[in-house]
């Protein structure tokens, strides 16, 4: 018996260990991108002006770029692409999981070693980002001079890309103003209307949301699947930030929120569910939840993306849903875009970052062929005007609904600590809502974790 | 002769009833473990299943029979990940890792189990230390190590630690302890065989149920590994099977049917390694059963 | 005598040899990352690209503050043991009756089944994870609906919200998950029982029972220990599972946030690299703690 273990096992054991051999020097070569070199390509010729869009130059060499959303990537590395056949984009994906997404690119940034040229930052990552020592290039400076972009893109867009010193440091392709995403099939079967003012003017105040919720309920339906809806409309709408001068401020409109969230959820009026799971996602097709809190971005990737048929028809089946202006304005999400202040790559990867910001025609093709909402002031401006531009989804021009608002947003809303933050807000709500704290319980319980988490912040 | 005749028959009975009542204990018993079966394997099936639905269905029903949406998922899943360069990958480095380890632990088992060098157990102490560390603390430093040594994106960051494993060095030396016997490997010497000769003929073979128990957990735990590569594999076409099911999802997470398919396709390589190699663990232990 | 000892010496060297190459790795890529751990423990580093600033124990000083005030550490600790506890107690009672039961000779079936019962382990904790946050969700997970379904509850059951069945789901999803590879460690440890041992026992007249607890599990002890301190360093070390099924929340009220997840936040979330090190070390001598005593208690005295 033995002889025959020995016989199997060296030979499993030596075949391992050839072809482990054989392939294991492979470091990233070759692979899936098409990506020759290993090591940081340092082309990025020509491109010595900072020179406006409009003018086609030449552009050649090869550039990394990091982003947490596969689709978005590729589509935007494509254009560019197609719009400078000599360059290559090396699109790098991580997921926004637990994180992995930001340690990611800090880790690259720490070791120094093989950083992408471009990085995006999401919305709840992005003032950690931008604040991240030797992690954006500073594109104040010359010779970016992002500052005089103020008059090209939605400022308060830019003030967000700004690190606590003031300097712009990323830039972003897209505004998000939000409102409230309704279905107009169970707006005509139970309020009688699905026209969006007057479901503006039914969501206008705490007590009139209140009787909308009550009407909705008795006929069986949820006026919102999660109080994730509330907390997002009343987050983006404060006044003041979660720390003012390293001391946490619960804005008055935090406290309004969590009062009316408890009553809907002790009186059945809301789902019960958690944003961003299946059952939340799966809700948009049925007939038992009705408004969801919809950004710009809401519309491809909270809609549609939970539509049966998402594959077939990425815009979607016309006019089911209506878009409604929130009792305050807010905002929520959104991508910014930076440059490593280490790259080997830097006048291609502004040139990438012009392209994505404040090229016209990259800004309106992207806005036409995704549905999103771009930070370019001239093509908002240009499309909120043209009468016949459509979204498929709710028969509205989104330009034109969200033109109005775009002035009240401001970027010093945003704080580094947010993403951290608000997690612990949820999960204390969580707990809250679910009857296993009290209020004031609550309260403790997220002070104490703000606390442990950064030390540095006065919490009272 | 009729008590005689009773007295059997009363045996003959007994003896019939404690077989009864045997076989119902077993019955019972082979019942519950098919149940506890069923529980194993249960959520895999669901997620293979899974794997075939759409996100909606997934949603909403307990699903228990295919869908058709099987190569639907592939492609979307496909088109996001490359689920076969993970498994390319994780192949040769859990593969390299483990047939590294099987050579150089067992070395390092053979060494302290029969050699008594001064120092001895004072070393093996140091060993046991480092099996109480978690991989998670060392991180940061690992992390810079490993950019010292230039070997970022590399996947030999990954195969070399893996020598690195004390559980491997006391199992195998606990069987060594026990199987190995010094006269054997003193009449080696006699015959003048060098110590390496004496432990790749010798050592090697005889320790094989052990090394091939430990090994293939070495394999599949390494294979299901996700912190340390996704630190270290950057580069897309390096990434490893979990890093890549990670990111299957979808950038919302809410995509779970290619999830599934992703996870359920990442199972296969390691049930067939199981498989495999199991033909050799435990069988391979009775082999070398013999204690002196 | 002297013969043989002499022989030994002569030999003894060449153990250095064999067990470099394992030194080496071991030092390069395990000793060095942890003293890098204890030396940023003592600096107030927030992970940039500037040198860590020294600031002595302060990080242990909070560290000892937050065991002091009952604070999320301290919490961590308990959650993680009580889920240890739930965990392995069954595991192993588990464990060892299937063990006894799989290599007793009139058994069948023993490859079918120790395959089938292995299976949970191959799959990775986080998709395990998130499996179950899918299955056990509110109110319309699968788990939910099956119990309203069949009349079992009324209304669907929080399950992630309640305390103690968080807890409980995780223990369970981690004795699901190891009691086969417990199995066969215990089922490589009966078979090297020697057969004679049983013959003897059998004529002796004695009973299964008073077999198993007079030769099986004595003989068993050296097994069990390594079991038992692997179990308790992966107990204590608890993370993939706990970070993906509370999707990095910690779970109802911090219940079942654990340890290493701790020291992970304050790292990668928090970028506290000098706290989330103090952590780390503090972990580090807890399982020191643990192990030194179980091996002190389980095993009074071996004999090698």
């Amino acid at each position: 018996m033995n002889k025959q273990y020995i016989k199997k096992g060296a030979a499993v054991v030596l075949s391992v260990l050839m072809t482990a051999s054989l392939l294991v020097g492979c470091r990233d070569s070759g692979g899936d991108t098409p990506t020759p070199t290993p090591t940081p390509a340092d082309t990025g010729t020509d491109v010595g002006n900072n020179g406006d869009n409009g003018e086609e130059k030449e552009l050649t060499g090869k550039l990394s770029f990091a982003h947490f959303n596969e689709h978005e990537a590729s589509e935007l590395a494509r254009a560019f692409m197609d719009r400078h056949p000599g360059v290559e984009v090396d699109v790098r994906i991580t997921v926004r999981d637990n994180d992995a997404y930001v340690t990611a690119i800090t880790s690259d940034i720490r070791s120094g070693a093989d950083v992408p040229d471009v990085f995006a930052a999401e919305a709840a990552d992005v003032k950690r980002l931008v604040n991240f020592e030797g992690g954006y290039e500073d594109l104040s400076a010359a010779p970016y001079n992002a500052e005089t972009f103020d008059s090209k893109l939605l400022p308060f867009t830019i003030d967000i890309g700004r690190s606590n010193d003031g300097k712009i440091r990323a830039l972003s392709h897209q505004g998000t103003p939000a409102a409230i995403g309704y279905k107009r099939t169970l707006a005509r079967e139970h309020l009688g209307t699905d026209d969006p003012k007057d479901i503006a003017e039914m969501f206008s105040t705490p007590e009139r949301m209140m009787q909308t919720a009550q009407t909705l309920g008795a006929a069986g339906v949820n006026i919102f699947p999660s109080w994730g809806e509330l907390m997002r409309m009343y987050l983006g709408a404060r006044s003041q930030p979660w720390v003012v001068d390293g001391k946490l401020v619960i804005d008055d409109k935090v406290n309004e929120m969590i009062d009316l969230v408890k009553e809907f959820r002790d009186n059945g009026y809301e789902g019960g569910m958690r944003a961003w799971t299946p059952q939340w996602s799966a809700a948009i097709n049925d007939e038992e939840n009705f408004a969801w809190a919809i950004p710009t971005w809401g519309l491809r990737w909270i809609i549609v993306s939970g539509m049966e048929d998402e594959e077939a028809n990425p815009m979607a089946t016309a006019g089911e849903w209506g878009l409604a202006e929130a009792p305050t304005p807010y905002s929520w999400g959104g991508t910014w875009f930076g440059m490593y202040s280490g790259s080997n790559n830097k006048e291609l990867a502004w040139e990438f970052i012009k392209f994505l910001t404040i090229d016209e025609e990259q800004a309106e093709k992207h806005a036409r062929a995704s549905g999103d909402f771009t930070s370019n002031l001239a093509v908002i401006e240009k499309l909120a005007n043209d009468d016949s531009f459509l979204h498929p989804l709710i028969n509205q021009n989104p330009y034109a609904f969200y033109l109005p608002m775009v002035d009240s947003f401001r970027g010093e809303l945003l704080t580094q600590y947010d993403g951290t933050i608000e997690d612990a807000f949820q999960n204390a709500m969580d707990s809250y809502l679910a009857g296993n704290l009290d209020r004031d319980g609550m309260f403790r319980q997220f002070k104490n974790q703000v606390k442990d988490d950064f030390p540095e912040i006065d919490v009272d | 002769m009729n008590t005689n005749l009773s007295t059997d028959k009363k045996v003959k009975i007994k003896v019939i009833r404690e077989k009864q009542k045997m076989d119902f204990t077993t019955i019972l018993i082979y019942i519950g473990l098919f149940l506890l079966a069923l529980l194993c394997f249960l959520p895999f099936y669901i997620m293979m299943i899974n794997a075939t639905h759409n996100n909606a269905s997934i949603a909403q029903n307990f699903n228990l029979l295919p869908g058709g949406r099987a190569i639907a998922n592939y492609t979307t899943m496909s088109a996001r990940v490359n689920i076969w360069t993970g498994f390319r990958n994780s192949l040769i480095v859990s593969g390299g890792g483990t047939a590294l380890l099987a050579y150089f632990g067992t070395m390092a088992s053979y060494g302290f189990s029969k050699f008594k060098f001064p120092g001895n157990k004072a070393l093996f102490w140091v060993v046991l230390c480092t099996m109480m560390v978690p991989p998670q603390l060392g991180i940061i430093g690992f992390y810079n190590v490993i950019v010292k040594l230039n070997l970022m994106n590399n996947l030999l960051a990954l195969i070399i630690p893996m020598i690195a494993s004390a559980q491997f060095v006391f199992f195998v030396r606990q069987y060594m302890d026990g199987t190995l016997h010094k006269s054997i490997l003193e009449s080696a010497r006699i015959d003048g065989a060098s110590e390496l000769r004496i432990f790749n003929k010798i050592v090697l073979p005889l320790s094989l149920p052990a090394i091939a128990t430990m090994g293939m957990f070495n394999f599949i735990f390494s294979w299901n590994q996700l912190l340390i590569p996704q630190i270290v594999l950057r580069r897309t076409n390096v990434r490893t099977v979990p890093i890549i099911v990670a990111n299957a999802r979808g950038i919302y997470q809410t995509d779970y049917a290619p999830a599934y398919m992703a996870i359920s396709l990442s199972v296969i390589p390691v049930m067939i390694a199981f498989v495999f190699f199991s033909k050799h663990i435990i069988g391979g232990i009775t082999a070398g059963a013999v204690k002196g | 005598m002297f013969k043989s000892v002499f022989k030994n010496d002569k030999y003894a060297h060449y153990g250095y040899i064999f067990i470099l190459p394992f030194f080496i790795v071991m030092a390069v890529f395990m000793v060095y990352p942890i003293l890098n751990t204890f030396y940023l423990s003592l600096t107030s580093w927030d992970g940039g690209v500037s040198s860590p600033d020294f600031i002595g124990f302060k990080n242990y000083g909070r560290v000892l503050e937050d065991i002091r005030t009952g604070g999320i550490f301290l919490k961590s600790i308990g959650n993680t043991w009580i889920m240890w506890i739930l965990n392995v107690i069954p595991q192993f009672f588990l464990a060892l009756a299937l063990a006894v039961l799989l290599t007793s000779k009139s058994f069948k079936g023993k490859e079918f089944f120790r395959a089938v019962f292995y299976l949970p382990n191959l799959i990775t904790m986080a998709s395990v994870g998130a499996l179950f946050l899918f299955l056990l969700d509110y109110p319309g997970g699968s788990i939910n609906n099956l119990l309203i379904r069949y009349n079992f509850r009324d209304e669907p059951f929080n399950f992630l919200q309640s305390v103690w069945a968080s807890r409980l789901s995780i223990s369970t999803l981690l004795t699901w998950m190891w009691f086969g590879y417990t199995m066969i460690i215990f089922m490589a440890g009966i078979k090297s029982i020697p057969e004679e041992y049983f013959e003897a026992a059998t004529v002796d007249g004695a009973s299964k029972w008073k077999a198993f607890m007079n030769i099986t599990l004595p003989l068993l002890r050296p097994i069990m220990i390594y079991q038992v301190v692997t179990s308790v360093i992966g107990g204590l070390s608890m993370y993939d599972l706990v970070q993906v099924l509370t999707q990095g929340r910690g779970g109802p009220m911090n219940s079942t946030t654990t340890m290493v997840m701790q020291v992970y936040r304050q790292a990668f979330t928090n970028n506290n690299f000098g706290y989330s090190s103090a952590l780390a070390i503090a972990l580090f001598i807890h399982i020191f703690i643990v192990v030194f005593i179980a091996i002190k208690v389980i095993k009074p005295h071996q004999v090698d």
